[in-house]
């Protein structure tokens, strides 16, 4: 710390309380006609960015890095901060966990020993924990579509709708039980899937994920609006539970047992994603992620792997609608905006792209934390919107770095 | 190896950390729910600011039954999803009652657990007819239900002898619900519906569907939904001068509505729960939430302040925190409140409490007597 | 259908076309530099509307002529827009320069919600309502199809179209900015300063959207916390339709956007208005995959 820092940092800190002063200095409310003013809060605000700019000089400064301590750091996780000090950032910044094999199976361990026991904590945490798996199996979607197949798809929420209703439409209309409404929608949403490939993949890079977006909202504004078929905004609900055997479960029970429901079809989709990935398709898939011509010069059908691929993804999202239709019991529009396709995206770059722990990692971050947030309360999403930018300038690959396969 | 063991002993307690415990005496856990972030929040806001005066209230006077009470407040952004979290959170927090949710569908979606933990559930603001049919038997609202209001605008309507009618809707659970049932209701009344439409909500230019009115012989446009999107329709119709009679619903009687469209809003009718600012509880609650918040009370202040004060006063009747105890004596007793002297029928509907036209006069809400 | 009535129709959908490419603009600049969708240029010009109702009603208190009040709000207003998105692109997107595209994605969608919450938090989450400051001119008030705020809007829209076309193609600094947006490396090699280059783009962007939301909040007569966002994602699709990275593209894109709304509504329903907009995003890019004006890249091998 020297003096230039010290500069720059009232410096900064003046910038912030002049820029943010009308803002938060001044609070009006035009309805009754008062007018309120808060210098309190714009000291606040300088003495925040004095020591924000510190932190964010230290963090950012030019040093050379000792590749011996940096190959180090790799092992020591989070407890190496405080044995490592101040290059801890600089290490996280430019060296990545790599998802080595042995990590993997410690974290597994250390995850599903509490996770298979979970039902046992109480109702809250079940339902919450099944809030996490369901938008895992979303993210795992976009792991496929974008991790995997190189396409930004910003309308997951879509497949999403297109599962849930499949399942809660058949369900109120034919009181169609939970196995035949499984794979009923899983079709749909498979079909779906390869209908919205078709004038997708002529496209490229933002064009694509445009088009998403708009398919997205299309879906959004037609579960809306065509009420004699979707029911609406009003939404469907009393969408029975499956049964256990035969057996209809009480509310306790029944959450558990969809919660295990849940923990096997994400199991069996990361084994699926996994095998599919490692096998002669997910080698084609990397090579046309990373140079299209390429791989087309080399005999890969583009057209016909993009689509698979956009139709696996919409598959798995499928599936994540009725789960979640399953464990709410009760379905709306509003559970399918574009927010819902916002944050899979978001779990999958924060989680590290490609890598199956990197998406439990980031759907616990980013579904799992929010709900104990709550303690925030009004600042909830203040919090939510800062942890997005510090994660993605600390890590922006990601949490998990994605190995390469090497052939030796 | 050791460095991983300390993770995994951090992990496990810390899952374990969140398993909540028991409390048979001490305070009074109620829940409330509501959005209080997101594009709805002005919706769920002031009622829960209302149930929090009332608590701060009867806590300062030792409580309910002796035992304070400690309210669980939980955000759900009027999303069902959330709402069935929130609804399990109170459940493991062990609350004795619910007052909430704001929207219909969040209510639906929590009332799914409520009923079969057996909890009651007060409702400020859920609207929707169905969630008083019948199926839920601890739910009760402190505000009349669509079907109501949507009776009192085709009253209305008629008694000016209008027989073509615009109905347009925010698209939204609540204000489609309300158009719905008013076409429903008019058609029945033999009025005609010339346009049935929803518009979006947050748009920035709706002059293309008052042109679209314009071309039909309506007299008069109903509109359910809220008012931002009720003033901005409005001021299109006065900048397009056309004349014709504007009706709309509770989620307008706002004083946003008529700070936002001033002079638009003159001659405009909107139904709203019967005038109550001349009572004197009503005046009282109105002064405490100035005095708190420093502004002006938003969207069921006073439904959600009833609420509170007919859960607590049931409780005070009943000697007992018990579901079962609670709902008796809320179906058995009337209570005085912010919105009058109400008790419920057996489904769970308000009593003494129902919607009034207004027309807006001067910049202020005039009730119209029948 | 008489021609008078065409013209309302095609007025509401030629207003509604200027209000998003005044957003549109600013996004497709940022994007045409750093290929970055700036989700929170949405936010910016939520912001400089609140900025300028907040001085406006503090001005007023003060009691300068009506006037000056207006002025002063609204340069200060675009000023503090302008340093805003400095700030925003100093401390969320350079950072991640280097990165994904996805990853700055992501922290634009961060600092999207970080801005509504903070002045959600700051100011209050109802509903406000904004001064009437659009002047009335009342030659104009006598035609049935127009209005003076929509003359005002136009006449907005076609200068900030004017000036920055101006700007782009005949001044230092912008042409620097196609340089950049062609080819960084290259324009780095020429001596361009990049991180100047790029703060101007925010800073100009910024400033037009900031004078985007007072014009809209003043047409609509209201402001809220939540309304950068559904403007923001309107005028991205625009900006796309059109050919994004290129201004007339935006502009472009923006009224057909705003028309095929106005029209569909007229002509079809209210109900899916959106949903127009939407698919003809989609068939024009089956059609032409880089937007209409887009330039098509020729992939070398």
């Amino acid at each position: 710390m020297n003096r230039n820092s010290i500069h720059t940092a009232i410096f900064t800190a003046i910038w912030f309380a002049l820029i943010t002063f009308i803002i938060v200095g001044v609070q009006v409310n035009t309805i009754d006609g008062s007018m309120q003013w808060h210098p309190g809060r714009a000291v606040f605000i300088a003495i925040v960015s004095f020591l924000l700019s510190l932190l964010w000089q230290r963090v950012f400064t030019v040093q050379d890095i000792d590749l011996t301590e940096a190959k180090n750091a790799r092992n020591t996780f989070w407890i190496g901060y405080f044995t490592h000090g101040k290059n801890i950032f600089r290490k996280i910044r430019t060296v990545g966990i790599e998802a080595k094999k042995k990590h993997k199976t410690v974290l597994l361990l250390i995850i599903s020993i509490p996770l298979l026991f979970l039902p046992l904590l109480g109702l809250y945490q079940t339902k919450v924990i099944t809030s996490v798996l369901v938008f895992m199996l979303l993210a795992l979607s976009l792991n496929v579509v974008v991790g995997l197949g190189g396409m930004l798809n910003l309308g997951v929420a879509s497949f999403f709708a297109v599962g849930a209703y499949t399942y809660a439409l058949l369900n109120y209309h034919y009181h169609v039980g939970f196995l035949i409404g499984f794979i009923a929608a899983a079709l749909v949403s498979l079909i779906t899937g390869v209908l919205v490939a078709l004038p997708v993949i002529r496209l490229k890079g933002d064009y694509l994920a445009i088009v998403t977006l708009a398919f997205g909202e299309i879906v959004r504004i037609v579960l809306e609006n065509w009420s004699s078929f979707t029911f609406g905004p009003s939404g469907i609900s009393n969408v029975v539970r499956p049964k256990f055997f035969g057996m209809t479960l009480n509310l306790q029970h029944v959450t558990g047992y969809i919660y295990y429901i849940a923990f096997i079809v994400v199991v069996l989709a990361m084994f699926f994603i996994n095998r599919l990935e490692h096998s002669h398709y997910g080698r084609s898939w990397e090579a046309i992620r990373e140079d299209g011509l390429a791989s087309q010069a080399m005999g890969v059908d583009l057209a016909k792997t993009k689509m698979l691929i956009f139709a696996i993804g919409a598959l798995l999202a499928g599936v994540a609608g009725v789960v979640l239709a399953i464990s709410t019991g009760y379905i709306n529009p509003k559970s399918f905006t574009f927010w819902q396709s916002i944050i899979p995206l978001c779990i999958i770059v924060l989680g590290g792209m490609g890598t199956m722990s990197g998406v439990l990692l980031g759907a616990i971050i980013l579904v799992w934390l929010p709900e104990y947030l709550r303690v925030f309360s009004d600042y909830r999403f203040l919090v939510f919107g800062i942890i997005l930018v510090v994660m993605m300038i600390f890590r922006p690959d990601g949490l998990i770095r994605k190995t390469r396969k090497e052939y030796q | 190896m050791k460095k991983l063991f300390i993770i995994f002993l951090i992990v496990v307690s810390s899952v374990f950390l969140f398993a909540t415990g028991e409390s048979e005496s001490g305070p009074i856990m109620v829940g409330v729910a509501g959005p209080y972030t997101g594009d709805l929040t002005a919706l769920g806001v002031s009622a829960a600011r209302g149930v929090q005066i009332v608590v701060d209230d009867l806590n300062s006077k030792g409580g309910v039954l002796g035992r304070k009470i400690k309210l669980v407040i939980e955000d759900e952004q009027c999303e069902p999803a959330q709402a069935a979290n929130v609804a399990a959170k109170f459940v493991g927090d062990k609350v004795v009652a619910v007052i909430g949710h704001s929207c219909s569908g969040a209510t639906r979606a929590g009332m799914d657990l409520y009923k079969n933990e057996n909890l009651v559930v007060i409702s400020p603001s859920a609207t929707n007819p169905e969630l008083t049919s019948g199926i839920y038997s601890t739910f009760f609202r402190t505000v009349a239900p669509d079907t109501s209001q949507a009776k009192t605008w085709v009253d209305f309507l008629q008694s000016k002898g209008v027989r073509n009618v615009a109905f347009l809707h925010d698209k939204g659970d609540y204000g489609k619900g309300l158009a719905e049932y008013a076409k429903e209701f008019a058609q029945e009344a033999g009025i005609n519906s010339v346009l049935f439409e929803g518009i979006t909500p947050g748009g920035l230019d709706y002059s293309a569907i008052v042109l679209k009115i314009s071309n039909t012989k309506a007299q008069a446009v109903v509109f359910g939904g809220y008012y931002p999107e009720a003033s901005k329709l409005i001021s299109q119709i006065k900048t397009q001068k056309l004349d014709v009679i504007f009706v709309s619903g509770d989620g307008v009687k706002n004083p946003g509505y008529l700070g936002i469209a001033k002079q638009d809003a003159e001659g405009t009718y909107v139904t709203g729960p019967k005038d109550v600012s001349g009572l004197d509880l009503a005046k009282k609650a109105r002064t405490q939430y100035v005095d708190k918040y420093g502004e002006e009370p938003g969207s069921f202040f006073n439904e959600g302040y009833s609420a509170a004060l007919v859960l607590f006063g049931a409780m005070e009747k009943a000697k007992s925190t018990s579901s079962k105890a609670v709902m008796a004596a809320l179906r058995q007793n009337s209570f005085d409140t912010p919105i009058g002297k109400i008790s419920f029928d057996k489904n769970g509907d308000v009593i003494g409490s129902g919607f009034s036209v207004y027309e807006v006069k001067n910049g202020k809400f005039v009730e119209i007597s029948k | 259908m008489s021609f008078e009535f065409f013209l309302k129709v095609f007025f509401g959908g030629l207003t509604k076309g200027s209000i998003y490419a005044l957003i549109a603009l600013g996004y497709t600049m940022v994007y045409g530099i750093v290929k970055l969708i700036n989700f929170a240029h949405g936010e910016i010009y939520m912001i400089g509307a609140f900025t300028a109702l907040i001085l406006i009603e503090a001005l007023t208190v003060l009691n300068m002529p009506f006037v000056a009040i207006i002025v002063c709000a609204v340069l200060v207003a675009m000023v503090s827009a302008a340093a805003y998105g400095y700030s925003m692109e100093k401390i969320a997107y350079k950072p991640v320069r280097s990165a994904p595209r996805l990853s700055a994605l992501i922290s634009a969608i961060g600092m999207s919600l970080f801005l509504q919450n903070y002045v959600r938090l700051a100011q209050t989450s109802s509903f406000l309502s904004f001064p009437k400051i659009l002047p009335t001119f009342q030659f104009v008030e006598k035609v049935s199809y127009l209005n003076s705020s929509q003359i005002i809007i136009y006449f907005f829209t076609v200068i900030i179209m004017i000036g920055l076309t101006w700007y782009v193609n005949f001044t230092k600094t912008g042409v620097s900015m196609r340089a950049l947006s062609q080819d960084r490396v290259m324009a780095m090699l020429m001596g361009i300063k990049v991180d100047k280059i790029i703060s101007i783009t925010f800073m100009i962007g910024s400033a037009i959207a900031a004078l985007g939301g007072i014009l809209v909040s003043a047409y609509i007569g209201q402001i809220n916390f939540y309304m950068g966002f559904l403007a923001g994602i309107k005028a991205f699709v625009a900006a796309v339709l059109g050919g994004i990275g290129n201004l007339p593209g935006a502009v472009l894109g923006s009224f057909i956007l705003g028309f095929s709304e106005s029209f569909g509504t007229i002509f079809v329903s209210s109900d899916y208005e959106d949903v127009f907009a939407f698919i003809l995003l989609i068939l024009i890019l089956l059609f032409k995959p880089s937007g209409i004006l887009g330039a098509s890249e020729k992939e070398k091998v």
